[in-house]
């Protein structure tokens, strides 16, 4: 078995620290680049959301690598992300590559029992004792928070630091390093160490950065192909950049939705706007507005990828939050199609508006 | 008390449950007219551009009652079978109408689970109780309309034509005539019949449905799928005839589902928004009829 | 002494000079197509009567800004949302609504106490912009200049569908099959224009006034008669409509100057240079950047597009 995966962020580290320690062969596709999105967006249905034809494109990239296995997530609705492992298989079939699908339903949607079986198609593969696959995936769970934390902190450090780029720089750096480590110990090790790296690079607490909240689908706000590297831009612009919801989040969320006790500060932050579920990360997106503006950011960017359904509803309820809030919120909508001239512009033209009303002064510029 | 009726989304579907619960209780019930141009440039103009047109229509038809009647019913259906949604765009519903119309009357909010007889007594206490007090009028009015919504049928079961479709789609793509432009009497004067979902039955919709990798959760997607292909697959039709909005997710899937399992059996989609112009509509399904004639003859 | 501001836009590239009054001392419009180095250059060249010292600083705005930067030395590189609301406020304090229309996008600008409180911006369809007005002009063998002209002559215009501009297109054929007269099809294009633009760029913003309509359309008549009919209000065109992105570049270099920066302008010799660009597809990592260099004298002088920053950074080490 040679398993592959769909890209989601910083996932990938951990994934490869899991199999690394499973001794599970894997092929890790190619990060998310235009040729992934060229071949999704080719077999994929046109109105289909972005990220489906990203992950098309990822399975692809891996299939031919050598990969007879696809590895995925799912969800019980009411957003397209649930459906997708149905016509993906369909769409891999119609192509002619004959792969196994494992797909991590929600253990209360398809059965405990199906969910160990399908758990048990993983571990059954494995050579390694129980105690060892266990030690596996703790340590992939150990990579995801490190990695996460680390750009965490670099998202707030780059808008301080006294060397321009410094934190960027390490951020990238890490990835690098620890993408070319094959030892899970090592791994978690070397992580250790950058962020003690990252925590000491020196700042200036006397600047008085741009704190931007990125809110919005889950995927196209942590997956950095998707979104053109927003986060990297303003990073490179010196703002601050606030996002909770990344694939640690993901994976405690999950865990914590079992007893309902998933994101209690999100969600009690949404109720006056959007008391309900409603599939996604719609009600999160509302909520995270609100703390945004609670812990102190100039202004929130959402982003979803085009036709997205529960953040078309979240989209019609911002401008009420930004108005109550006295926030400027901008929505950014990605899709195949999307120009990054257009983009950008926004994006720089967003900045300039938070900039000016920062400090108040009509025509100053960073 | 005037209770707005928005003539829109699943009102084709469950209009006769609201309508009785609420003129049992003594209200006076005001329906929006049947969708039309004034009605669609309230759409266009009071919702969120992302969203669907079924959606838009219904902020338009929330628009229109806004200043003629007390509350507007703005029905936020959750579920209507167990583990099943509607769509992400239902559940928040509310949100999205208070959030795009200003000045509006109360609206109801609170959640319908219709998926079992005692949640949905829970609305109608709830819905109920800022109406009267008395909660027997309640549950009277709430028996009554459950009575009445049993014995409607929605949906189209055209007899006496050599050839037949089925149409398939959302109900209130099916039935709001001014969305689908029509569609039902166009094939009809072209000399081709039409089935609605409506009229399959549950095992056979569940005995399709069951073959696939995963029990679709949407209850759009379980009907629709499981209908039409009962329908082609055991050649009940000559033919489908989908008519589907833009940006609508499920669609998304569910004509992609459709399409990979019927093979090759004749599949018209007709994709409206509220710009679709009416000459390449009708070019389209008179050349598909045509398809089908052809067929037929050889 | 003066300031210049260059807007490289998709269809057109503009260039001014402005004095301490603000005052548009000289200005040269040219077509873009496609080649915004050149038509920099070409620009420049009608200016080299200006000695380079003249300039005490230079600013570079619209979606060419960054090219146009590195080819001409910018101090300030603006995106035109800013340019075109510092020009507006330059001229008039009291302008709260922006509507702009250019050659290939459209935009709305909110304006309180003089600062962006919002602005949108369309990136996707090209129905309403400029370009799309030229191919209907074009097609109805109607000169563009004309166009407004011909609108306001019209007493009952058609109902066009507006949204895109195939839907939109093909509906204007549809009725003029049917028979309606040019005046009226092209008076209802712009209502339907204007409609478009306030149902999906405007929507849920409300228009305040004072309203400045800017960009290359506001030279259309029709179209502001007919955004003065939908809003109920006068809308004004401000004396250099086109122009107004570089003259915002242009205050905002001069803002630099007063700052007490020095300039990193190269001249208007430079039309006598060359310029190259040349795309590197980058093997460095998986994401596979493609890199755009630009080469002066076959020399580089900037890169973009690299993720990472290994191409970026060595031009600002050299």
């Amino acid at each position: 078995m040679k398993v592959t995966f769909p890209h989601f962020g910083n996932t990938f580290f951990a994934a490869k620290a899991a199999f690394d320690g499973l001794g599970i062969d894997y092929a890790v596709p190619p990060l998310c680049n235009k040729e992934a999105l060229e071949i999704g967006s080719y077999y994929s249905p046109e109105e289909m959301c972005l990220p489906f034809k990203i992950m098309i494109g990822n399975y692809i990239q891996g299939i031919k690598e050598g990969a007879d296995t696809v590895l995925t997530t799912g969800s019980c609705g009411p957003c397209r992300f649930g459906e997708y492992c149905e016509l993906q298989m369909d769409i891999l079939k119609k192509l002619g590559y004959d792969v196994d699908f494992i797909v991590f339903d929600a253990p209360k949607a398809i059965g405990k029992e199906e969910f160990l079986r399908r758990v048990s198609l993983i571990s059954n593969a494995s050579s390694k004792s129980n105690n060892e696959q266990i030690e596996a995936a703790l340590n992939g769970l150990k990579v995801i928070n490190l990695i996460d934390d680390i750009e965490k902190i670099a998202h707030i450090k780059c808008g301080y630091e006294i060397n321009k780029g410094e934190s960027k720089k390490i951020l990238n750096s890490c990835k690098r390093e620890i993408y070319s480590i094959n030892n899970p110990e090592e791994v978690v090790k070397r992580l250790h160490e950058y962020k003690r790296k990252i925590k000491s690079v020196p700042i200036d607490l006397n600047k008085k950065p741009i704190t931007v909240g990125i809110v919005g689908e889950i995927y196209t706000i942590a997956e950095p192909f998707s979104n053109l590297y927003i986060e990297d831009k303003l990073m490179d612009y010196g703002v601050c950049i606030k996002r909770k919801l990344s694939p640690s989040w993901w994976v405690k969320n999950t865990i914590m939705s079992a007893i309902n006790m998933q994101s209690l500060d999100i969600r009690l932050a949404s109720r006056k706007y959007l008391p309900l579920y409603i599939g996604g990360h719609g009600r999160e997106c509302v909520g995270e507005t609100v703390l945004s503006k609670r812990e102190g950011c100039d202004g929130v960017i959402q982003i979803f990828p085009l036709g997205c359904m529960p953040e078309i509803v979240s989209k019609s309820i911002l401008p009420t939050v930004s108005k109550d809030l006295n926030m400027p919120v901008m929505t950014l909508i990605v899709d195949e199609m999307t120009g990054e001239t257009g983009y950008m512009t926004r994006i720089e033209a967003f900045l300039d508006l938070l900039e000016r009303r920062k400090s108040n002064n009509v025509l100053s510029w960073s | 008390m005037k209770v707005g009726i928005p003539r829109a989304l699943l009102y084709y579907k469950y209009n006769p449950f609201f309508e009785t619960f609420y003129s049992e209780l003594g209200c006076e019930i005001i329906e929006s007219p049947e969708t039309n141009k004034v009605i669609l440039d309230y759409a266009s103009k009071y919702c969120v551009d992302e969203a669907c047109l079924p959606i838009k229509i219904f902020h338009g038809h929330v628009y229109y009652l806004k200043d003629k009647c007390d509350m507007i019913l703005v029905p936020r259906i959750m579920r209507v079978n167990d583990k099943e949604y509607i769509c992400p765009k239902f559940c928040g519903l509310p949100e999205m109408i208070e959030n795009s119309i200003y000045d509006l009357p109360p609206i109801t909010k609170t959640p319908i689970y219709a998926n079992n007889k005692e949640k949905l007594l829970r609305w109608a206490n709830r819905e109920g109780g800022n109406i009267t007090k008395n909660k027997i009028k309640i549950k009277r009015a709430f028996d009554n309309a459950l009575r009445e919504q049993e014995k409607y049928t929605c949906g189209v079961n055209d007899e006496g034509y050599k050839t037949k479709v089925v149409l398939a789609g959302h109900p209130y793509s099916v039935n709001d005539s001014f969305l689908n432009m029509n569609v039902i009497k166009k094939l009809n004067n072209l000399g081709i019949g039409v089935i609605t979902e409506e009229f399959v039955s549950k095992d056979d919709i569940n005995y399709e449905v069951d073959k696939l990798f995963k029990r679709p959760f949407w209850t759009f997607t379980k009907d629709t799928y499981g209908s039409t292909v009962y329908l082609a697959d055991n050649r009940k039709v000559d033919g489908i005839v989908y008519v589907s909005s833009f940006g609508c997710g499920i669609d998304s899937v569910l004509i992609e589902l459709i399409k990979n399992n019927v093979g090759d059996f004749p599949f018209l989609i007709l994709k409206v928004d509220e710009h679709t112009g009416e000459v390449g509509f009708n070019t389209r399904i008179e050349a598909f009829s045509d398809m089908l004639l052809r067929r037929k003859l050889s | 002494m003066y300031y210049l501001g260059v807007d490289v836009g998709s269809v057109s590239t503009d260039i001014v000079l402005i004095d301490e009054n603000f005052k548009i001392i000289d200005k040269v419009y040219l077509k873009t197509k496609g080649r915004p180095i050149k038509a920099i250059q070409d620009g420049f060249r009608e200016l080299k009567k200006y000695k380079k010292e003249e300039i005490l600083a230079a600013g570079t705005t619209g979606s060419g800004r960054q090219i146009a930067g590195y080819v001409i030395g910018a101090d300030v590189v603006k995106n035109e949302i800013t340019a075109h609301a510092v020009a507006a406020l330059y001229i008039d304090k009291d302008v709260k609504t922006i509507i702009e229309i250019g050659g290939q996008d459209s935009k709305i600008i909110t304006l309180k106490d003089g600062v962006v409180t919002d602005f949108a911006m369309n990136t996707v369809c090209a129905a309403g912009t400029g370009s799309f007005l030229d191919r209907q002009a074009e097609r109805l063998e109607i000169p563009i200049d004309k166009f407004g002209e011909y609108a306001l002559r019209s007493d009952s215009p058609v109902r066009i569908a507006g949204r895109c501009a195939v839907f939109a297109e093909s509906d204007m054929i549809h009725k003029q099959q049917l028979g309606y007269c040019e005046e009226d099809i092209i008076s209802g294009l712009c209502e339907a224009l204007v409609r478009n633009y306030l149902n999906n760029l405007a929507k849920g913003k409300e228009i305040k006034q004072k309203v400045f309509f800017q960009g290359g359309v506001a030279a259309n008549a029709g179209m502001k008669k007919a955004f003065e009919n939908a809003l109920g209000f006068e809308v004004y065109v401000p004396e250099y409509y086109s122009y107004m992105g570089a003259v915002g570049s242009a205050i905002l270099a001069k803002e630099y100057y007063e700052k007490g920066n020095k300039t990193k302008f190269l001249g208007f010799n430079i039309a006598d240079l060359s310029f190259n660009t040349k795309t590197i597809d980058c093997s460095g990592c998986s994401n596979r950047c493609e890199v755009v260099e630009m080469l002066r004298e076959n020399k580089p002088i900037g890169f973009f597009g690299d993720r990472c920053g290994k191409w970026s950074e060595k031009v600002k080490a050299s």
